[in-house]
């Protein structure tokens, strides 16, 4: 991600050949090879990418030992299991409905992931998903953070995965005027905030954090990436797929979630930004967050979207991820494709890995935004640790 | 049993498939169980068997079945009931 190197590439199989799109940004794995192959024919691909991050974050985390009734799940994703759903009704048609997988139905259903996660993990205070769209992950993890909060649990995993690199999505979001058409040039094509940018490309994939209760993290000496201060929403409550135009909704998810975190928008260093690289997206959010954080001079603005393309419910967290490593390593990666900013848009985008200084009072703090179809939109706040504080959940 | 080896034959790659252990470790006597079969995994194997064979599994049979030769006896059954032929 630091390096700004694109992981768009021309769509392989022939499905795609007639379709005005034919680029993605599929993951560098399968899956599958990583679940063992008795457990991966069970699951959906989405289900597969969040089981696969989930032990890479747990084992991460430390793998801890945990009461199983205070750990828990809320990993989502913001469609569900569309590749399964397509092969079933394959099946359905060609050889009737007693041939389909017995497996169709919880491959298909959106908190599949978490359901195994839970599974997996022996994880039973509770396995959600929150499914907004493309604000799923981010306001599913805000939902783990609540858990924490609340007493429910001490370790959540939390999460967002989405995996409908298939050509009945590429149609869907084709047919909408969503996507780029820049087929000629791949990686060039997810250039958010950039003049030349003309709509997302789809990505699939899974991000998963670890979510444990301070006492709980500094009681088994945990290490300690960033600090879970908060989170925000707000629903435009204007248009099923455009945003309101004046980015007053994104405005109100971000000032939400920095009030819920006790953040002042001075210890704001970094925004990881939703900007999928589509005309009127970008500019709106670019208005909301300069709003929100009243004018964000010395803010260091990133889209990561620029690389992995737009994973939908698994973005937001995907992108908490790199927000929480930007907090770790004060460091926030680039925007690929960034060659020619869009002139309505005010704010610092970085197009090159960029160092992060604390610019007011309190600990660094970096946002992680998200904005679904239907309207919802969602912030996350991560914050540096100190351990001398009091803030409340923690790590990654 | 009569046609034992045919059944044995799709049945182990079938097995292998879903449950991931190779046919050669099956025996007549291997529970079930001790595959890591459920009743999903059943279903699956039932409608390999309707494909293959013709038979067709009911619950209560799917659920009868214990070990593996259960399921052989099973198929073989339901396969000459499908079939027309009396079960003797």
């Amino acid at each position: 991600m630091l390096s700004g190197a694109s992981g768009v590439t021309a769509i392989s199989g022939d499905w795609a050949r007639d379709l005005p799109v034919r680029i993605a940004a599929p993951a560098a794995i399968d899956p599958a090879s990583v679940i063992g192959r008795v457990q991966a024919r069970r699951m959906d691909r989405c289900e597969q990418f969040a089981v696969a991050a989930a032990r890479e974050a747990w084992s991460d985390a430390g793998s801890p030992g945990v009461d199983p009734f205070r750990l828990g799940v809320a990993v989502t994703s913001g469609i569900g299991g569309l590749r399964s759903v397509l092969s079933a009704h394959d099946a359905l048609r060609e050889k009737g409905w007693s041939r389909i997988s017995p497996f169709t139905v919880p491959m298909m259903m959106p908190n599949g992931a978490a359901g195994w996660i839970s599974m997996e993990l022996g994880a039973r205070a509770g396995a959600h998903a929150l499914v907004s769209a493309c604000a799923s992950g981010t306001e599913t993890i805000g939902y783990g953070i609540d858990m924490i909060r609340s007493g429910r649990a001490d370790v959540v995993v939390a999460g967002g995965t989405e995996a409908v690199i298939t050509r009945l999505a590429v149609a869907g979001f084709a047919v909408m005027r969503a996507l780029s058409t820049r087929n000629g040039q791949p990686e060039k094509a997810s250039r958010p905030f950039d003049k030349g940018r003309d709509g997302f490309v789809l990505g699939e994939g899974a991000g998963i954090v670890v979510l444990e209760s301070e006492a709980h993290a500094v009681a088994r000496g945990a290490r300690v990436y960033a600090v879970a201060a908060g989170a925000g929403y707000s629903a435009d409550a204007y248009h099923l797929s455009r945003g309101l135009p004046d980015g007053a909704g994104i405005r109100h998810a971000i000032t939400s979630a920095l009030a819920d975190a006790g953040v002042t928008a001075r210890q704001v260093v970094h925004v990881n930004a939703h900007a999928t690289s589509t005309t009127e997206g970008d500019p709106l959010e670019a208005a909301g967050i300069a709003a929100a954080l009243g004018g964000a001079d010395g803010v260091v603005v990133t889209s990561t979207k620029s690389v992995t393309g737009h994973l939908l419910g698994g973005a937001g967290a995907v992108e908490a991820v790199a927000a929480v490593k930007a907090v770790a390593e004060r460091t926030a990666p680039p925007t690929a494709n960034l060659e020619d900013l869009d002139e309505s848009v005010t704010l610092d985008i970085a197009d090159r890995p960029r160092a992060l200084d604390p610019r007011g009072d309190g600990p660094a703090a970096v946002l992680s935004n998200s904005f679904g179809f239907g309207g919802g939109n969602a912030a996350t706040v991560w914050c540096e640790y100190d351990s001398a504080g009091t803030e409340a959940p923690r790590r990654a | 049993v009569t046609g034992g080896q045919d059944v044995l034959a799709w049945l182990g790659e079938t097995i292998e498939e879903v449950a991931g252990v190779p046919a050669e470790e099956l025996r007549p006597e291997t529970a079930i169980a001790d595959l890591g079969m459920d009743s999903l995994s059943m279903t699956e194997l039932a409608v390999t068997a309707q494909d293959k064979t013709g038979a067709v599994l009911s619950d209560d049979d799917l659920r009868g079945m214990v070990t593996v030769g259960d399921v052989i006896r099973g198929i073989l059954e339901a396969g000459r009931e499908a079939a027309g032929s009396p079960v003797s």
